[in-house]
């Protein structure tokens, strides 16, 4: 037989009445209890939407059927005491300020593949150096770089209290991915819902501790997934990374209107492979054209931070989890990071972000 | 997301939202000191969201909005004691139904 806690553990799968929180934090529970190798579980639903409850009253069934040893799963909806009603709240929003945490930064593109990570990466390495506290939060489940790029093996490990995770840190920067916890080869195929849970978790259960900057590495693309990144973190702003050629840029456009569309800033836009200087001859070749993403944030009217260039010194150190703005800090192509670490440092702390989010009050 | 145009730098900012007489009135308060009232009917009948079923709230209560809930910057997620929840206002929405 399982015990309570492997059966509340594999509820947490299944969203509750609400049709979001996880069934074990959503309060819902009644009660669980046991007898032979049956599992009975009551919970409390609103009269007015049991119709509705259903699917979750099979969803439950479902997830405490698959534990081994159980026989049968009885799930009863209980209706919700109306005397009891719980008091107005305010409740603990999804999109509050995390604890410790000054400003949270997005990086971000419209496209995989033009170097978000490396200068997300490179970023935060920068801004540490400038002497700001910084922490990486690799949000791109799909694709964790995050581990490689710091050259990180180890395994994060639980905090003194038993409950948070503690980030790894390196370069003087706090780091955590999800591909500290899953193997390098395995894919990661998650429903929409399982990233939203585990970047909360990864938001609010790490002991980030005092962070002046927490830098969001973002999945490529402009989804669900990068939304509800935006719904749950109060970010400060974000900034876009793009290669300087069009195909590239019409994906930074939408990355930008994403971020437009839930009021978060934009504090620049990054030219990334922005121009190449051949290492034998000393040409300089534009491979994927130049100053587009310059033109583009004029376009849409937002600042823009800098370009880095095509250079296998960054390539090589990016691959070699020895980042050229840690490992290289003289190097031009790390002042090139530099440059934009500074430009976001002032564009986030000099003309300090006025719009404070509202109180909410429950009167 | 039924509000796509953001809002230019400039435009009010609520500084404050605030759920008063158990639930009946939404008070909110801007930046460029306006300040309104909204009903839970007014704000119920104004939901943005897609799921527009309606249910009654429970026997023998009034509408009343039982939880505000932050969404990113842009907005909040309201709760009504008939179960719905689902809508999300944006500051822009919230200055609308303030002022007209």
């Amino acid at each position: 037989m399982p015990s309570q806690s492997e059966i509340l553990a594999a509820l947490a799968a299944v969203p509750g009445p609400d049709g979001r929180t996880p069934l074990p934090q959503s309060g819902a529970i009644d009660g669980v209890t046991q007898r032979d190798d049956k599992v009975f579980i009551a919970i409390r639903i609103n009269p007015a939407e049991a119709a509705k409850m259903a699917p979750m009253q099979a969803a439950v069934e479902r997830a405490v059927k698959a534990l081994p040893g159980v026989g049968a799963v009885l799930v009863t909806l209980t209706a919700e005491n109306a005397s009891a009603k719980p008091a107005p709240r305010a409740r603990p929003a999804r999109g509050r300020p995390i604890e410790g945490v000054d400003k949270i930064i997005a990086v971000a593109s419209g496209k995989g593949g033009v170097g978000k990570s490396t200068t997300a990466c490179n970023l935060a390495i920068g801004l540490a150096r400038l002497g700001l506290k910084v922490g990486v939060l690799d949000a791109d489940v799909f694709g964790p770089s995050m581990p490689r790029l710091f050259g990180i093996k180890e395994k994060p490990t639980l905090a003194a209290d038993g409950q948070k995770l503690k980030p790894i840190e390196k370069y003087g920067v706090k780091v955590m991915s999800i591909g500290f916890l899953v193997e390098d080869n395995s894919a990661i195929v998650w429903r929409g819902p399982m990233v939203t849970s585990a970047l909360n978790q990864f938001l609010r259960d790490v002991e980030w501790g005092e962070l002046d900057v927490m830098v969001i590495d973002m999945p490529p693309g402009t989804g669900d997934v990068q939304l509800t990144i935006a719904q749950n973190a109060p970010m400060s702003g974000a900034v876009i990374v793009s290669t300087p050629q069009d195909l590239s840029l019409i994906d930074a456009r939408r990355a930008i209107a994403m971020f437009k569309q839930v009021e978060t800033p934009i504090l620049g836009v990054v030219e990334n492979m922005s121009y190449f200087v051949c290492p034998h001859c000393g040409t300089r070749s534009d491979i994927f054209a130049h100053g587009g993403a310059r033109h583009e944030a004029e376009a849409q009217g937002a600042p823009f931070l800098g370009e880095t260039p095509l250079h296998i010194l960054i390539r090589e150190t990016s691959d070699g989890g020895a980042p050229v703005v840690a490992t290289a800090p003289d190097s031009p192509q790390a002042k090139a990071f530099m440059d934009i670490a500074e430009r976001l440092r002032s564009a986030l702390f000099d003309t300090a972000n006025k719009r404070i989010l509202p109180r909410i009050v429950m009167d | 997301m039924s509000d796509p145009s953001p809002l230019p730098p400039g435009e009010p900012w609520p500084e404050e939202l605030r759920v008063q007489d158990s639930g009946a009135q939404f008070k909110v308060t801007f930046d460029d000191g306006v300040v309104g009232s909204i009903s839970a009917e007014r704000l119920r009948e104004a939901s943005p969201s897609a799921d527009k079923s309606r249910n009654p709230p429970p026997p023998g209560q009034p509408l009343a909005i039982i939880e505000v809930e932050q969404m990113g910057n842009y907005a909040v997620r309201i709760g009504f004691n008939d179960g719905h929840s689902t809508g999300i206002y944006t500051w822009r929405l919230l200055r609308s139904l303030t002022t007209h």
